[in-house]
């Protein structure tokens, strides 16, 4: 039986995971080393909803290198195949509405989770006109007109 | 939420550093101010540039010829280093694009010399422009020299389509003797790449020799075995790796072929084919040195995506013609294709210069 760890989200409530699960996370793997894990940790700035899903994610992922470890010495095509599964598994694992998105980003980041970070990055940013992140996150647009015609026109072409 | 307005610093930077297309940077900064203000004051272009092209930081001095940013000379101020880092920033962004949006064909230019060569010019390193390894019934390839040690060396130099040009495909095709006895294929044991730059220091390569002393190579491939096979042979980089410089060399080691008539080895090769991303339209290499330092000059600002309208896809076989000696041979040689030795710009240019004369 591996040994368990227990997070406490921002609303009290406790959830257990094993340690191996824990360990994707930068932060939480520094304070297992440093031995001051006993009694929960508490994720002050983590809600239940978000860790529900940050605890998939790293279940997931746990689960997935295991696979890989496994089947190492025949991986080849099945590898690719097992890649190729983790990434239309990350796709539709981020498929939430964004301010879940938005606080899965901010827990990846401050969990340390480089992957999840990533992944919530680029699904907020990546290919998004800049209309859309205007509005993803709520920033009013500072530019006149004509100043902003002019930042676009420095780069043309990430405008077409 | 902001964040860039809202979080620290370090957050912020975690998660535009996430972007790795130089599109979606540009975009970014063109957010709000604070955004703008951010991705420029981090230099994230250049980090994101340099994360994808290690070699891009040889980078030293950046060559803008456009007009429309107009130059404020204010030694030291802080105005000015601002504009340095926003003049980077578009740079650099650009770079990024053009290392990875750039249309991928084949890169090579021109064959400049080989290090030797067996019958000069009908078994000349031009041949191996030309994939095909024969032209109206006659072979087409380059064979060097014969010897009795399998050690000798050799190698093939050509030109690249530009100064700078992201290689992601190498191949050579040896060539199989079909026309002699047991048809020999004069393969070589391994071959190896590397690219470079002429060495801007005339005076003292000038008497250098061999030729190839004459450039310096700032990056060296592994050595690829090569089957001593018929057939067009890839040789896989582990990743995409820039030429600064436009030249490139490929080096055959190891003979493995001798020829029956002498019993010397050679190495003939049929076709030599480099696919890769050429940055020709938007940048010049200036003033390479011996460390690999070089100017990065910005010629043009428009979409490296899009190809030139005049820029031709491959690489015609009637070429236009260096010397005489080349033309006389390729008439000699090709006798079915005379027709079609004159392309038609250089015709149009003729009758275009007799016109005038009339």
């Amino acid at each position: 039986m591996s040994k368990k760890i227990i997070f406490e989200s921002s609303e009290g409530e406790s959830f257990e995971v094993d340690e191996a699960v824990a360990l994707e996370c930068q932060t939480i793997k520094n304070m297992i080393e440093d031995d001051c894990t006993d009694g929960g940790i508490p994720l002050a700035n983590v809600n239940s909803a978000t860790l529900t899903k940050v605890i998939d994610y790293c279940k997931k992922h746990v689960e997935a290198a295991a696979a890989a470890e496994a089947n190492a010495g025949d991986k080849d095509i099945y590898g690719a195949n097992k890649d190729i599964e983790l990434k239309t598994w990350d796709e539709e694992f981020v498929k939430v509405d964004q301010p879940l998105l938005f606080d899965l980003m901010l827990a990846a980041n401050f969990l340390i989770i480089p992957g999840l970070l990533d992944l919530t990055c680029k699904t907020m940013m990546r290919g998004k006109t800049v209309l859309q992140i205007r509005e993803i996150f709520h920033i009013k647009k500072d530019y006149t007109d004509a100043e902003e015609a002019e930042v676009r026109k420095e780069n043309a072409w990430a405008f077409e | 939420m902001d964040f860039v307005e809202n979080l620290d610093t370090d957050m912020s930077l975690a998660i535009l550093s996430c972007l790795d297309d130089p599109s979606d940077l540009v975009r970014a900064s063109a957010v709000s101010r604070s955004w703008r203000d951010f991705v420029i004051k981090h230099s994230l272009s250049k980090k994101l540039c340099l994360k994808l092209f290690h070699q891009l930081t040889s980078v030293d001095r950046i060559i803008d010829t456009s007009n429309d940013m107009k130059e404020s000379f204010e030694a030291g101020s802080s105005r000015d280093d601002t504009r340095v880092l926003e003049r980077e920033h578009r740079v650099y962004a650009l770079l990024a694009k053009g290392c990875t949006s750039s249309p991928i064909r084949s890169c090579i230019a021109d064959a400049i010399i080989a290090s030797s060569t067996d019958n000069f010019p009908a078994e000349s390193i031009l041949n191996t422009l030309d994939e095909r390894d024969r032209i109206g019934g006659t072979p087409s390839y380059w064979s060097s020299t014969g010897h009795h040690k399998t050690s000798v060396p050799e190698t093939l130099l050509y030109q690249l389509k530009g100064d700078l040009c992201v290689i992601t495909e190498l191949s050579v095709q040896p060539f199989q003797a079909y026309f002699q006895p047991g048809t020999p294929i004069y393969s070589s044991h391994y071959v190896r790449f590397r690219l470079g730059h002429l060495d801007n220091n005339e005076a003292e390569t000038a008497g250098k020799f061999p030729v190839e002393n004459k450039y310096v190579w700032t990056y060296t491939s592994q050595e690829f075995p090569m089957a001593q096979e018929n057939r067009l042979q890839n040789f896989k980089l582990p990743e995409p790796v820039i030429c600064i410089g436009g030249y490139m060399l490929v080096e055959f080691l190891g003979r493995v072929q001798t020829q029956e008539m002498d019993g010397l080895y050679y190495i003939c090769v049929s076709h030599v084919k480099v696919m890769g991303r050429s940055l020709a339209k938007s940048f010049q290499v200036v003033d390479p040195d011996e460390s690999g330092k070089f100017g990065l000059k910005v010629l043009s600002y428009s979409d490296p995506q899009e190809m030139d309208e005049n820029e031709e896809e491959g690489l015609s076989p009637f070429r236009p013609m260096r010397n005489l000696e080349q033309l006389l041979n390729f008439l000699h040689r090709h006798p079915l294709d005379v027709e079609y030795v004159w392309p038609e710009s250089d015709e149009e240019e003729e009758e275009a210069e007799s016109d005038g004369e009339v």
